[in-house]
């Protein structure tokens, strides 16, 4: 296996292209010519790779990609295996329904961002725009497995539908956090938006910040629990996120819901008694 | 595209007319088949290969209302199945996408595909009939017709509770004709418009339901003698009460000795095959139901065999899917229909860890493998219930391959198992001879077409030409050539034409006595004007009546 | 039949009005020397809707009026020299339009849109994860006796609702019509239901969903902790009551507060409900044949709306739909077919061909003028319910709009042809 495949964008597009052929699988067995000739999308037409991004290396499934890749949709779409590290922002459904390895972004990802993911690592320096970590739309169910870590805020619907797997947010989410959660994982550090937890079945959306829960959940308790302390330490030494050491014997107020669906979902809201 | 064409060297399978396997030549002309060409019309090589009519679906969910409300709760899955346009020379290609209940143009597509080339949609409501005429004409290359529910129609029931046979029969004509359906359909009799009266379980079939008088066996009874009095090339198509509960099967044979000597055909009989309920686990009621149906020369019947795997539940029986919907937690569609219907969906899985989806595939293979009249008991899935039509050619090879459904059956979970005859040991194989009859000339036979199912002078030049292949599922699955009335669908495997369409409909006489109170009634209850309610008539004649009798 | 289309004059019975989604079968019209006289049996919103029955009828090509022959080579060779282009269905065209005009859009491999993915998309991706329990228009009629409008009062947009499905009719088993149902008004905010209701709760509009919550947990008997169920607990005890529940809103935008989650959440509630007593939820839809195109879309590849066929198969892009594609530049080439009224971009943003009634009369390169469906051309259409009915021509009018759409698909098929 050689060094990295580094692409570097030629011109910033002036339109969406759509790019679901830029994941580490595929360059994992292709050649340097053989990467430039795959397509990128520009609506019904395509363009060769190429023609957007100066392609240098191949056959290796560690992918560097440099430039402001914000019109560029899809990248890493569909990945099992090895890491593709992109250097600024990306454009929406970034590593959609990624199964394996790992996606960085440097800069923002926009909306959709591992998008009905099963597996794998989905790490995002700046701000997620809506749906991260959510189903399609029209979708029963989303996100299936696998990380997802925003080092910045997210926007609506983080989560939406997920039915297992972990959605960290270090900043502030959008509304209706972990709307239609089947089983999973929602944890902000910041605030949450209006109406987290709606229709939820089951699943934990755990928020450090401000958050008003509905009165669809009950209130349960309030409580440490044990497994934030290991979600913490976890994020801490193997995510790299720094975390004020206090939260680590933060109490939770529990509320268990959507009372109107099954009712075994919760929302931890970290409590201010001492 | 020549008009002429004689298909030379392949084994000819036409049991209609008693050719088994004999090499001999087909010839077409004019869409038909002929019994000769002159010496230079164009050859097809079929040396090594099999020749069969064109395959002939009677039971199976394409193009209702209700089918259309199911393709549109499944984004999911047909987001992974899209379908590029074929690269067709006749006609506008187009795209779609697939799934368990695929587009329009893709399910003529791959019904050709797979060398079907009729296709009988089994449930229409009334009220959708346009709907259906519609969705048809937007399916390509397969020949097709509709049975129209009428089991659960107030009006019908009213009649029935008053003792007037006579006004059902004509109400029946009179619906045939204005809705442009080939058949008469009942759809558990009396249980959906129970349903919506909140009933949700039919306890036996001479239970009154809602009037006085209005049992299941009136009901079948008066539609039975509907269909044969006007002498419908199809009889009464008949899903029987209680379907997919367990010790359905007392209920399935009460329904078919209720019809004793009167023809009728039941439909997706594997669910309605079940012995147990009552407090004791649910098993095998195959070979029951099988004995009587092969001593009963009056009945028949297709399938509705269970294929391991993703499918989606449709049915006007209501009551059934919310069942399905409340025990799987699955999304569910309920319509309720116009007094006329219901309309139930529930996307469903049957896996092969699970102990009912088991039994239920067991009792399917059983029902075929003791059939002793292949000619009355004809291939089906129930598409898209039992499983999807492209698992037709899967189907196939589980019934000529033992070794193979062996080893199925070591897959399966057989907890309830224990005394089915499949799982005892089952050696029967089918041979080419019965394949061909449970899927072209028995189904015709059953649908009274004269014109297809065969190849006899006369016939319509549908034709499945087959290269043979070790794997009989393969041979199945991607015929070498289709022939469509006479026009090269398929050639060298790939979907090449997409030739106009027919649609089968029946148009019988009725006293015009029954307009002056439909009028009424209409007036009353209706909410679309009785002037309104007629489609279009088809562009085909309709098929002449009495061509069964 | 009584039906006489023609250029004089006469009475055509049973003519279907798609003013609203209500679809009434039942409107007389009287024609006098080729224009409607009268639109007899029909609401307000009817009567306008049919008007006199006059229609433009030009063709143009930028500013010169051409033969429709030239118009359609014109907007034949536009399409086919688009990079990427939006086939819009819009409102007052058959469902034998809206299917050429999908051919059109396939063939091209375009995005295809209605108006749906801007009024009523929540409710239909709602439907899509969760399924919907529904009835009919006729099963309402006879069956329903609660009926629930939830912060809607039918009279003010769908004017005929009242009187011909509920709450009014005598059905077969509401023998008494008005009398044999009970009826309550939900009021949602401002949004007040039917003034003569038998009971009626209040619900804050920033409570809705919590109030819905609060039904649901009541009919699954749990209870919600320290919520204030007030007049909810009665309704959920009415609701499940009754033999056969209906609840009514109104899905397009207007008059309901803007709330996502409402569809899903009263779904969830009708299907709830079906537990314990039959019921169903039904949304009010608006008229033109919108519903149809959501059902010809959905037969012809699988998804209601907002389906992009760049790849040369149907996408489903309900977050990329055609507001969002005018906008951003993605389209450069609009087809839109069916009128040029309320619809979710600006038409003259990106070149355009408009085939519709009044198409001549928007700001199009090319435009042809076809007739009204329902008014000058027969065909299809789909009630708010999903149940079709036949559209009646009751006087002449330009060209019909199948025909043209139809013709411009084989134009457009025959140039793609010659080039692969």
């Amino acid at each position: 296996m050689s060094d990295a495949v580094t692409l570097t964008l030629r011109a910033a597009p002036t339109r969406r292209l759509e790019a679901e052929c830029i994941t580490p699988d595929a360059f994992a067995t292709l050649d340097e010519a053989a990467i430039a000739r795959l397509p990128v999308w520009d609506g019904p037409h395509t363009i060769p790779l190429g023609d957007v991004f100066q392609v240098r290396g191949g056959a290796s499934s560690r992918v560097r990609v440099a430039g402001d890749l914000a019109m560029v949709d899809a990248i890493g779409a569909g990945m099992t295996t090895g890491e593709l590290r992109v250097e600024g922002s990306l454009g929406r459904y970034a590593g959609t329904r990624m199964a394996g390895g790992a996606l960085y972004v440097g800069g923002d990802a926009a909306y959709g961002a591992g998008l009905e993911m099963t597996g794998g690592l989905l790490d995002i320096a700046g701000n997620a725009g809506d749906r991260l970590g959510a189903g399609r739309l029209a979708a029963a169910r989303g996100m299936a497995g696998g990380e997802i870590i925003v080092r910045g805020n997210a926007g609506a619907e983080v989560g939406a539908t997920m039915r297992r797997g972990t959605v960290v947010v270090a900043g502030n989410a959008g509304p209706r956090a972990g709307i239609g959660m089947i089983a999973g994982n929602v944890i902000v550090f910041g605030g949450a938006g209006d109406d987290p937890g709606r229709f939820n079945k089951r699943g934990t959306i755990v928020v450090f910040g401000s958050v008003s829960v509905s009165p669809a959940y009950q209130y349960d308790c309030t409580y440490r629990p044990p497994h934030i302390a290991v979600t913490l330490v976890h994020l801490t030494s193997r995510r790299n996120l720094s975390i004020d050491g206090g939260l680590l014997a933060a109490r939770f107020r529990r509320y268990s819901g959507d009372m109107a669906e099954l009712g075994r979902g919760e929302i931890l809201a970290r409590s201010d008694e001492r | 595209m020549t008009d002429r064409l004689r298909i030379t060297g392949g084994a000819v399978y036409d049991p209609a007319n008693g050719v088994d396997g004999d090499v001999r030549d087909v010839c077409v002309e004019d869409g038909r088949i002929v019994a000769s060409l002159p010496g230079d019309a164009p050859r097809l090589d079929a040396h090594g290969m099999v020749v069969m009519p064109g395959g002939i679906d009677v039971h199976a969910h394409i193009a209702a209302s209700s089918v259309n409300q199911a393709r549109r709760i499944l984004s999911d899955e047909r987001t992974r199945d899209p379908v590029s346009p074929p690269a067709l020379l006749d006609a506008v290609a187009r795209s779609g996408t697939g799934g368990t209940v695929p587009t329009t143009f893709t399910t003529g597509y791959r019904y050709a595909g797979l060398g079907y080339t009729t296709v009988f949609d089994a449930a229409v409501a009334p009220a959708g009939a346009r709907d259906t005429h519609a969705q048809l004409d937007d399916t390509p290359i397969i020949d097709a017709g509709f049975f129209v529910l009428m089991g659960n129609d107030a009006y019908l029931l009213r009649q029935v509770a008053a003792g007037e046979r006579e006004r059902a029969r004509d109400y029946a004509a009179w619906l045939l004709g204005a809705t442009g359906a080939y058949a008469i359909k009942v759809v558990n009799p009396g249980g959906i418009e129970a349903w919506k009266r909140n009933v949700r379980a039919v306890t036996s079939i001479d239970e009154a339901l809602g009037m006085p008088g209005v049992t299941p066996r009136a009901i079948m009874e008066t539609l039975a003698d509907a269909a044969n009095g006007l002498a419908l090339p199809h009889p009464v198509h008949i899903h029987c009460n209680n379907l997919g509960l367990p010790g359905n099967v007392t209920t399935t044979l009460d329904s078919m000795r209720a019809l004793s000597g009167r023809r009728a055909h039941f439909t997706h009989v594997q669910f309605h095959a079940y012995a147990g309920g009552n407090g004791k686990p649910w098993a095998s009621g195959a070979k029951e139901l099988i004995a009587y149906i092969n001593t009963h020369q009056e009945v028949t019947a297709d399938v509705g065999q269970v294929m391991l795997g993703h499918a989606t539940t449709v049915t006007a029986d209501g009551a059934v899917e919310y069942l399905l919907h409340a025990s799987s937690g699955r999304r569910w569609v309920n319509v309720d229909v116009e007094l006329e219907t219901g309309c139930g969906i529930v996307p469903y899985e049957y896996r092969d860890a699970a102990a009912v989806a088991s039994l239920q595939w067991v009792v399917g293979l059983e029902l075929f493998l003791l059939s002793e009249d292949p000619w009355r008991v004809v291939l089906s899935t129930d598409h898209p219930n039992g499983g999807v039509f492209t698992s037709y050619p899967e189907l196939i090879r589980l019934l000529m391959d033992r070794a193979y459904r062996d080893e199925r059956l070591k897959a399966v979970n057989h907890k309830l198992l224990a005394g089915s005859a499949l799982a005892d040991g089952l050696s029967r194989e089918y041979t080419l001879r019965e394949i061909a009859i449970i899927t072209r000339a028995g189904p015709a036979r059953q649908l009274g077409l004269t014109d297809k199912g065969h190849l006899g002078a006369g016939a319509d030049a549908d034709i499945t030409i087959y290269a043979r292949d070790s794997d009989i599922a393969v041979m199945f699955a991607t015929p070498r050539y289709v022939i469509k009335g006479g026009v090269l669908v398929v050639e060298e495997g790939q979907l090449r034409r997409a030739p106009p369409t027919h649609r089968m409909h029946v148009r019988p006489p009725y006293d015009d006595a029954v307009m002056r109170d439909l009028s009424a009634w209409f007036d009353r209850y209706a909410t679309i004007a009785l002037a309104n309610y007629p489609v279009a008539p088809p562009r085909d004649a309709p098929v002449p009546l009495g061509a069964s009798a | 039949m009584s039906e006489m289309p023609g250029g004089g004059g006469g009475l055509v019975e049973h003519v279907t009005c798609l003013g609203c989604g209500c679809s009434c079968d039942d409107i007389a019209v009287a024609v006098r020397d080729g224009r409607i006289a009268e639109a007899r049996g029909a609401c307000p919103l009817g009567v306008s809707w049919f008007g006199d029955g006059r229609a433009p009828a030009i063709a143009r090509a930028r500013a010169s009026t051409v033969t429709v022959d030239a118009a359609l080579d014109a907007a034949a060779t536009l399409l086919d020299q688009a990079r990427r282009a939006l086939v819009f269905l819009s409102l007052d065209i058959s469902c034998e339009t809206q299917r050429a005009a999908v051919e059109v859009a396939d063939t091209l491999h375009a995005v295809v849109d209605g108006v749906s993915s801007s009024t009523v998309a929540a409710g239909i991706l709602a439907a899509q994860r969760r399924g919907r329990v529904s009835a009919t228009l006729g099963e309402i009629r006879n069956r329903a006796d609660c009926i629930v409008f939830w912060g809607t009062d039918p009279a003010e947009r769908y004017p005929r609702y009242a009187s011909r499905y509920a709450p009014e009719p005598a059905g077969l088993f509401v023998p008494d019509g008005r009398r044999s149902r009970r009826l309550v008004s939900v009021d949602v905010g401002d949004a007040r239901g039917p003034s003569d209701a038998d009971m009626r709760i209040r619900v804050r509009a920033d409570q809705e969903l919590d109030a819905i919550a609060a039904l649901r947990a009541a009919v699954a008997g749990r209870a919600l902790g320290g919520a204030q169920l007030g007049g909810l607990a009665d309704l959920a005890r009415t609701l499940t009551a009754a033999r056969y529940a209906v609840i009514v809103y109104d899905a397009e935008p207007g008059t309901l507060p803007n709330e996502p989650a409402r569809a899903e959440s009263l779904t969830a509630l009708g299907q709830q409900l079906n537990a314990v007593t039959r019921a169903s939820v039904t949304p009010l839809r608006a008229g033109g044949n919108r519903v149809g195109a959501e059902s010809v879309l959905t037969w012809q590849t699988g998804y209601p709306m907002t389906v992009d066929f760049s790849r040369g198969f149907p996408r489903f892009r309900p977050d990329d739909g055609a507001r969002a594609l005018v906008a951003s530049g993605a389209v450069d080439a609009v087809l839109l077919v069916g009128r040029a009224l309320g619809i979710p971009f600006a038409i003259d943003a990106v070149p355009s061909i408009a085939i519709g009634p009044a198409a001549s009369e928007t700001p199009c390169e090319v435009a042809i003028d076809t007739g009204v469906a329902g008014i000058h051309e027969r065909g299809t259409a789909f009630r708010m319910d999903d149940v079709p009915l036949p559209l009646r021509a009751p006087v002449p009018g330009p060209t019909v709009a199948a025909d043209v759409v139809r013709a411009l698909a084989q134009r457009i098929g025959t140039r793609r042809a010659r080039r692969s």
